[in-house]
């Protein structure tokens, strides 16, 4: 309950700041932050963009908040994804079969290629006592500049200007329920396993308690070892996932670009990170940077407040909501004592008088 | 009301844990100069914060205090320390790498005219304080060489050597054997000759007439009362500490061992930092059934290594470690956990996850060992989970708001409570304790110490390492004692003195044999 108040003010508290931010550079802060709104909920396709938004976020907040959550620093989420969206893409562009055989295949492919490119500063880690923070952080280098090579070189699309590979085959695109991109439904899927996973089975149990305290889990039997391997893996194949979506998704460009997804890889790392111990607010904030990062492109053509405003909004409430978090209690804390050393003092002066 | 000439006074001192644990409850406290002032108290009643707060390492939530009438206000140590307050604490803050002259003047070094430290100078001061209080050590060696008894005489010169003429001494005797500890009483004497003033805490009510000048007894955060130290009893004592007549012995009656549980064979383990020396040195080891083995021993001496080879922390170089009759040398921590229980000295880091809650604390090592709180599926079973920890705060008396409260909320003695009842729940045949009762309050002790037996007569082998003879007297069928990784000594309770066992600890008796 405290928890929740909490996250609500921080995020009242972040927009007031926003606002204060957008008045004094002349903008109108309501009328923005209704642009926001309207164009990120009030339409059908605008919703449809904001949920598929959402998907991804899901996706990546939650591998993040697998990893740090059962110890686990994995920095790497931009190297997994552009890793899971390389083999999406390769599979998508020449396997034509029939949906139902190619998107199972290249999603797991995907979920696959970024679980070993975790796995691997998984056994750096284990084998040689390699940081993963430093690793996986360095990995992401190795990524970007593999893919931003076979864009432009191997892959490149011949008849466009720009490094990009060509699009894969239209069969081999999500398709929609209505306006709402399949993405959606798997993302909540995969929230809903994972969820049951970390809350209702030993090895959930033991991925929790290792990251509140590893030799504590350790000593009382805990495989640590082997859960840090696996909790690496399952980080990375989420993230795998979630660069598949973004190579499959009906609302995505269907194609490798440069930088794919590197915003929104550090997106992920925000939401698990302003989501703490509570992975139920991976969801709520997945949907919420969602509607402001939807919202952000119509509120720019409607108020010509910059679209990159909600980047500082985003920071402003992560800022705001973690130390809520974390001062909130020691704030209420200190007056409670003060009060109660009044109290005392007095109730033990009286007899004296 | 308050004598004006009074050396040191603090008046209605009140200090609150955030948010509502009183740790000190409107005290007010006089202190002569040239005395040695003793406070005693449980653990947890409230003398080190009473003393931290005058050392200004605590704010006090609210209270003044006055040195010779004069109103301080201490923001740090620093402040203090001009003001001639100095404090040994438990643990030392030494830095072992260093020698004990760079230790003692650290932060107060002597510099020439361009402002380069000018060690000789210091030396020469240092020397001569050495000298004055009959400290005969090398001033250019490493601190790490020397015993924990001789580090604690570098604190006290560190202290004197900044001209303090108020010395707070934390429980200095946990961590002494019985002769060190009459070394240590020499020193205070001598000092207080000098007319220091001594601010001594214990919880030892031996050493506390043995020494002191005036008593105060605090108990719960609250000062019960200050006496001279003239005509008062341990039953005086130890009724004002507890604020009921207590028993000093465990009820343990003798009964007859039945099969061996732990052997261990030739077991020894090479230290990895200090080349050729020898952590565990060939020993050899057997608790049988219905029986505790207390393992006593000067910090230090190869204790802790051994209940980490036992539970499989850390591997010997050598040797075999059984339990049953089966070899389990090999064996991961996770499998050895199948047949030992295990309760490490240090609570916070070692025995528990303080953030998560009593049930998750509760629940860890049953998750894979207790089948019953499991489905068919390996889902866990969150009822009858939850049932188990209210079980076990009932049968252990754990007083908390619900299972649900995260362990930090608890008192040490609880939060021990949950431990205890998490690892003798396991009903394995051995119990492996490092110094169970730690930090703990007399009730807890007594209601752990009870709970110990109690698996004993229910068969179980239990090793116990204590730093604290007493309770090693009273719960042990058989004592060893360990000393640079040997066991030198092994003697019945009953047929052997504390003065015996404490010259095994020091290496004063045995090592001709």
């Amino acid at each position: 309950m405290k928890k929740t108040v909490v996250v609500i003010l921080g995020v009242l508290l972040a927009f007031i700041v926003g606002a204060i931010l957008l008045s004094a550079q002349g903008y109108h802060p309501i009328e923005s932050y209704i642009s926001m709104f309207k164009n990120s909920l009030l339409t059908k396709i605008a919703l449809g963009n904001t949920l598929a938004r959402m998907a991804i976020f899901i996706m990546l907040g939650l591998a993040a908040y697998f990893g740090f959550n059962s110890g686990v620093s994995n920095l790497g989420l931009f190297g997994q994804l552009l890793m899971g969206a390389l083999v999406a893409t390769l599979i998508g562009q020449h396997l034509n079969a029939s949906p139902v055989i190619a998107i199972p295949l290249m999603l797991i492919a995907a979920a696959i290629a970024g679980g070993v490119y975790s796995g691997i500063a998984a056994l750096f880690r284990l084998g040689f006592g390699m940081n993963e923070f430093i690793t996986t952080l360095m990995m992401n280098f190795i990524a970007k500049y593999l893919i931003a090579y076979l864009v432009t070189n191997p892959m490149r699309d011949p008849n466009s200007q720009w490094p990009m590979s060509r699009p894969i085959l239209q069969s081999n695109v999500f398709s929609r329920i209505g306006d709402i991109d399949m993405t959606v439904f798997l993302a909540i899927l995969i929230f809903i396993i994972v969820f049951l996973y970390w809350n209702f089975t030993r090895r959930g149990y033991e991925f929790r308690l290792t990251g509140a305290n590893n030799l504590f889990a350790r000593l009382g039997g805990c495989e640590v070892n082997k859960n840090f391997f696996s909790s690496m893996v399952i980080s990375g194949v989420l993230a795998g996932i979630a660069g598949a979506f973004l190579i499959m998704g009906s609302t995505q460009q269907n194609k490798l670009i440069p930088n794919l997804g590197e915003t929104n890889a550090s997106d992920g790392l925000m939401i698990a990170i302003i989501s703490g111990q509570s992975m139920p607010s991976v969801l709520f904030f997945s949907l919420f940077f969602g509607i402001i990062q939807t919202g952000s492109v119509g509120m720019q053509m409607d108020t010509n407040v910059p679209s990159e405003f909600t980047v500082m909004l985003q920071a402003i409430m992560v800022l705001f909501v973690v130390a809520f978090r974390d001062y909130s209690e020691l704030f209420i804390n200190l007056i409670k004592a003060r009060s109660k050393s009044r109290k005392l003092r007095t109730e033990d002066h009286e007899p004296v008088c | 009301m308050q004598a004006e000439n009074s050396f040191i006074r603090m008046e209605s001192i009140v200090k609150i844990f955030p948010p509502s644990n009183v740790a000190l409850d409107n005290v007010s406290v006089e202190i002569e100069e040239g005395k040695v002032h003793s406070f005693i108290g449980e653990n947890g009643a409230g003398k080190s914060t009473l003393m931290k707060v005058l050392f200004g390492l605590e704010p006090a939530t609210s209270g003044q205090i006055y040195i010779h009438g004069e109103k301080v206000n201490f923001h740090s140590p620093n402040d203090a320390v001009a003001k001639g307050i100095g404090m040994v604490h438990q643990e030392f803050m030494l830095i072992p790498s260093y020698t004990i002259l760079e230790n003692v003047i650290l932060g107060y070094e002597d510099t020439n005219k361009i402002g380069l430290l000018d060690l000789n100078r210091s030396r020469k001061k240092l020397q001569a304080l050495c000298d004055q209080m009959g400290f005969d050590v090398n001033l250019d060696e490493k601190v790490e060489n020397y015993s924990v008894a001789i580090q604690q005489k570098v604190e006290i010169i560190k202290q004197l050597y900044r001209e303090v003429n108020v010395l707070i001494l934390d429980e200095p005797t946990a961590v002494l054997a019985p002769q060190e500890a009459d070394e240590l009483f020499k020193m205070v004497e001598s000092l207080k000759a000098e007319g220091k003033t001594i601010l001594f805490i214990s919880h030892k009510l031996d050493e506390i007439l043995q020494i002191s000048d005036t008593v105060t007894v605090m108990r719960q955060g609250e000062h019960v009362w200050t006496k001279p130290n003239v005509g008062l009893t341990k039953t005086d004592l130890a009724e004002a500490m507890v604020g009921r007549s207590v028993l000093f012995t465990v009820e343990k009656t003798k009964i007859e061992h039945g099969e061996p549980v732990l052997e261990l064979k030739n077991i020894s383990l090479k230290s990895d930092k200090v080349a050729g020396r020898m952590l565990l040195d060939d020993v050899n080891l057997t608790v049988h059934e219905k029986e505790i083995v207390g393992v006593a021993g000067v910090e230090g001496n190869g204790q802790y290594e051994l209940v980490q080879v036992v539970i499989g922390n850390q591997f010997p170089d050598e040797g075999t470690v059984s339990v049953l009759g089966s070899d389990i040398s090999k064996d991961t921590i996770r499998s050895r956990r199948e047949s030992i229980s295990y309760i490490s000295q240090d609570r916070k880091l070692a025995g528990s996850s303080q953030d998560d809650s009593i049930q998750d604390n509760a629940f860890m090592s049953h998750h894979y060992l207790n089948d019953s709180l499991v489905t068919k599926n390996k889902i866990l079973d969150k009822g009858k989970i939850a049932s188990f920890a209210d079980e076990l705060i009932k049968k252990y008396n754990v007083v908390c708001e619900s299972r649900k409260a995260p362990i930090k909320s608890l008192s040490g003695g609880n939060q021990q409570k949950v431990i205890v009842g998490r690892e003798f729940g396991l009903e394995h045949p051995l119990l492996v304790l490092d110094q169970p009762v730690r930090g703990l309050d007399v009730g807890s002790i007594e209601y752990i110490h009870s709970r110990i037996i109690e698996q004993r007569d229910a068969g179980a082998a239990v090793l116990l390492v204590s730093a604290d003879l007493d309770e090693l007297f009273s719960l042990s069928d058989r004592i060893i004692v360990m000393y640079k990784g040997k066991i030198v000594a092994e003697r019945i309770p009953e047929d052997t003195t504390r003065n015996e066992i404490g010259g095994y600890m020091l290496g004063s008796i045995g090592d001709s044999q």
